[in-house]
């Protein structure tokens, strides 16, 4: 509000206050005692500060790094207007709080071709406090003999009458960046409430904040909080791991007959949850290897959840996989931290600078879209309660419906303390012999009454390996990211480790330990370029990295297993290839090392037979491939029906001529081929008893693509290739 | 701060609160319906103190729904901080963008860190604000004074920014559960 524009009052308006407390709400002893004692904190004089208290927001230290507070420079541009500045009338003072949009000064200016006088307005381009005004010396642009009394013998001499300057600087205007909003509308530096258009508001990125808040962060307060998480990891030598938890970690369930389900070997806990005037009882089943899982990927990586899950919900399940709050601490993202979403996940809120140090762990990669998808692990689904109601769909969001108006037996006593993590471990499973058995049945029932053709990834829930294969890929990643091996106090095994992963990568061609070796020393120059260009600067590049290893010099044909009109690369399958490093090719040549085939009777497969030395595999092996980051067995997952033609000949022309990387992680063969062995020897004789119980073929038995299934099918082929030979 | 303010209201009664000892009944109603509530612009409503009988006009029965329509005019409590008022909180969540803490009804009352004096670091170890002297310390529990930089009432919920630069702001109580 511009008190007065009148030319007889712009003497008395040039003059520039020193008065620098202008918040007029503020006793003048407490401002006082605060410039005392800001004088002392810091060196930035007091007048620099905005509503008259002291040093808010330039935090150029540790705490903040990022400076709230800018400073715009004031300047009136008359840049070829043909106008010349006559005089400089300020309606604010120095100190004044001024919103944007507000009149500042008007300088009146005098067209040079002699049309009259005109009034330019200077207007404040941000809400914000005027730190400097400045009246500019106009004198010497006059016109000599003009009427305004100032004749002095400097008025007279320019003759020529210099121009004048292009833009006019009045002074300085302190403003507040807003760097951090609460809810997205409040600046939390200033104070004050954007309105929801405005372009900060629109610009800032919502970050996820312990305990449910929200703020939201500008660009470069969200740059800068990248770089100090990213300073602090790269110290640390760890990395990010969001991980779900339903069906990635465990497998939770509502339904009551969970309590007399024989779980066997695996870890099972039971919580109640509050919910809608309810007390919900939980069943969750551990993902086999799931806590070595953790307290591995911990000493390598800064563990997150992030679920779809509610809160307590997510809250629950940390403590039981957490007591000592080590793991995730409080990095826990639930569905109630994000009700926007629609079902989508997105790191975003979590990492606003930038994901390229967080690695992902999910088993539906359908919920992170776009660039997070590259840094996604993709999981098998944990289901160990295949029958019962799924707690935490993700696609509805909605809770899980009740089953049966009381969830939980009357049985039973309603409340095991929840805060201890242990409640309920079934070890042995002792009243549930029966029942056991029963949902056993159940589940026989039930495979036989779907159709075993399309052969399924799922195993046996109990020999589930995903987070043993998850684990070494992982390693592999940390490895490639930090070269010079984990943490100082973690083995020296993992430097090497990831050392040999860039060495083994090699030509295409594939050469296995020996021939890499001899390649490094023979053909330095080349080795050293290949490192040169290696070692990917973000870990979605060392993930593609890792899995590019995994099929590497495989030629993949696919039969059958994709409608006639689509690309093989664009398909699902075709992209599981094509990140695992093999090669796809459309029609049938002497190159192709695999051919993806759904039956056995399609054209391709009867020239693969044909030729030999051609691994005529399921669709399943492509996959588990895929979710293990691991080239599976091939033997396990052999066609039914093929396997006769394919494994005399194909086995050890596939031997000779693929390439078998030797970096941990990537090797199908090695430890655990020895542990299936093991594994093999022992459940050999339940498998044959179940075997002859069921009365399944060994094509049926395919299905089974891990675990148990894998060794019952290497004995089938056996025994198959024995009756051919025999 | 709390402040006491008159206001009007029409408010609509059931039936079935019909009978003797109406404007008793009135009042009740009043307060379980106002009481905890958050007005806009105005705060949070702490108590209703005052309700004289004559400001309570005789009522109007509404012809579709049955229901008495009443204007009442009373004096309530309220809780509202305001800009630059010094105010006690408890901190609820420290982060490294900074805390947050209550004040009653006020939920999250949000110190950034550019609002902390400059020898504050933050403390990922521990999670909590240290200053460089490490003898202040904020952590979860702990009672802060500080200024209220700034108030956003939107519906259904007040966001509350607070700023400890300044004198004999800060901590003023160690964790208390």
């Amino acid at each position: 509000m511009l008190q007065s524009c009148m030319p007889e009052h712009t003497g008395s308006w040039l003059l520039v206050s020193q008065h620098l407390y202008s918040h007029s709400s503020l006793p003048v002893r407490t401002a006082k005692v605060v410039a005392r004692a800001m004088a002392i904190r810091r060196p930035r004089p007091a007048a620099t500060s905005l509503n008259g208290t002291q040093g808010v927001g330039t935090c150029d230290n540790g705490n903040g790094g990022t400076r709230a507070y800018d400073t715009d420079t004031l300047e009136l541009d008359l840049e070829g207007q043909g106008l010349r500045p006559l005089t400089v009338s300020w309606g604010r003072r120095q100190g004044d709080r001024v919103k944007v949009g507000a009149e500042l000064a008007q300088v009146i200016c005098e067209r040079l071709d002699g049309g009259g006088k005109v009034v330019r307005r200077l207007k404040a381009q941000h809400t914000g406090r005027l730190e400097e005004v400045v009246v500019p010396d106009l004198s010497g642009l006059r016109r000599p003999g003009t009427d305004v009394g100032r004749e002095g013998p400097e008025a007279k001499e320019p003759e020529e009458r210099p121009l004048p300057p292009p833009r006019l600087v009045l002074g300085k205007l302190r403003y507040c960046t807003h760097p951090v909003l609460q809810s997205g509308r409040m600046c939390a530096v200033c104070g004050e409430v954007l309105s929801e258009g405005t372009g900060q508001a629109q610009e800032a990125t919502r970050v996820f904040v312990q305990g449910g808040y929200h703020v939201s962060v500008s660009r470069t307060e969200a740059a800068f909080l990248h770089r100090s998480m990213a300073q602090k990891l790269r110290r640390a030598r760890k990395l990010n791991l969001i991980l779900d938890i339903d069906l990635t970690l465990l497998h939770a369930t509502i339904d009551p007959r969970a309590e007399r389900l024989d779980h066997q070997k695996l870890e099972v806990h039971a919580f109640d949850i509050f919910n809608q005037g309810r007390i919900l009882r939980h069943w969750c089943c551990l993902r086999p290897h799931l806590r070595t899982f953790l307290s591995q990927a911990h000493a390598l990586y800064v563990l997150t959840i992030y679920t779809h899950g509610r809160r307590d919900y997510a809250h629950q399940v940390a403590r039981l996989l957490d007591p000592d709050r080590t793991l995730f601490e409080d990095r826990i993202v639930s569905r109630d931290d994000c009700p926007d979403l629609h079902g989508q996940k997105s790191l975003q809120r979590l990492f606003p600078g930038g994901i390229e140090m967080a690695l992902i762990l999910d088993d539906s990669p359908q919920v992170w879209q776009g660039e997070q998808s590259r840094h996604l692990l993709p999981v098998l689904p944990f289901k160990f309660y295949t029958e019962f109601e799924e707690v935490n769909r993700v696609a509805g969001l909605a809770p899980a419906p009740v089953l049966g108006s009381s969830a939980v037996p009357p049985s039973r006593p309603l409340s095991p303390p929840p805060s201890s993590p242990p409640t309920t471990t079934h070890s042995s499973p002792a009243p549930s012999g029966v029942s056991g058995k029963e949902t056993d049945a159940e589940a026989d029932r039930k495979e036989e009454k779907t159709p075993p053709v399309p052969p399924t990834v799922f195993g046996d829930p109990r020999e589930d390996t995903q987070l043993e294969h998850t684990w070494r890929a992982l390693e592999a990643v940390h490895a490639l990211y930090y070269p010079g091996g984990g943490k100082p106090d973690t083995e020296e095994g993992d430097g090497g480790a990831g050392r040999s992963i860039i060495q083994d990568r090699g030509p295409a061609s594939g050469n296995d330990e020996l021939s890499v070796k001899a390649g490094k020393e023979g053909e330095g120059e080349e080795a050293d370029e290949d490192q040169g260009v290696r070692p990917p600067q973000n870990v979605a590049g060392c993930l593609s990295f890792v899995r590019r290893q995994v099929l590497a010099g495989v030629t993949i044909l696919f039969s059958g297993v994709l409608p006639r009109n689509v690309d093989p690369r664009r398909s699902d399958l075709g992209y599981m290839a094509l990140s695992l490093g093999a090669r796809i090719v459309e029609d049938f040549s002497p190159t192709v090392t695999h051919l993806v085939a759904e039956n056995a009777s399609t054209e391709k497969v009867f020239r693969a037979r044909r030729q030999g030395g051609v691994w005529i595999v399921a669709r399943t092996w492509l996959q588990l491939s895929f979710l293990h980051c691991d080239r599976k067995d091939e033997a396990g997952h052999v066609l039914p029906g093929c396997m006769s033609t394919v494994v005399p000949s194909g086995k050890k022309g596939v031997k000779e001529t693929l390439p078998v990387s030797g970096g941990d992680g990537c090797e199908p063969s090695g430890e655990p081929q020895e542990a299936k062995e093991q594994r093999f020897d022992n459940k050999s004789d339940e498998d044959n008893e179940r075997m002859s119980k069921r009365q399944k073929g060994a094509a049926e038995k395919m299905e089974h693509a891990d675990g148990d299934g894998e060794d019952s099918t290497a004995e089938d082929l056996v025994a198959a290739l024995e009756d051919e030979l025999g | 701060m709390f402040y006491l303010k008159t206001l009007e209201k029409d408010f609509m009664l059931e039936p079935k609160d019909l009978g003797p000892g109406l404007k008793e009944t009135i009042k009740r109603r009043l307060t379980q319906m106002m009481e905890g509530t958050l007005e806009p612009d105005l705060g949070f409503v702490i108590a209703l103190v005052g309700l004289d009988d004559q400001h309570i006009r005789p009522g109007r029965i509404e012809y579709e729904t049955g229901q008495v329509e009443v204007w009442v005019k009373f004096t309530v409590m309220l809780f509202r901080p305001f800009r630059n008022e010094i105010l006690d909180a408890q901190v609820t969540t420290v982060t490294d963008m900074g805390f947050f803490a209550d004040a009653g009804p006020v939920q999250g009352i949000y110190v950034n860190k550019h609002q902390m004096p400059q020898d504050y670091g933050f403390d990922a170890q521990d999670n909590v604000w240290r200053t460089s002297d490490m003898e202040v310390e904020i952590r979860p529990g702990c009672g802060v004074r500080m200024r209220v930089v700034g108030v956003d009432i939107t519906p259904g919920r007040m966001n509350v920014v607070g700023s400890i630069m300044d004198d004999y702001t800060g901590l003023i109580s160690g964790e208390t559960d």
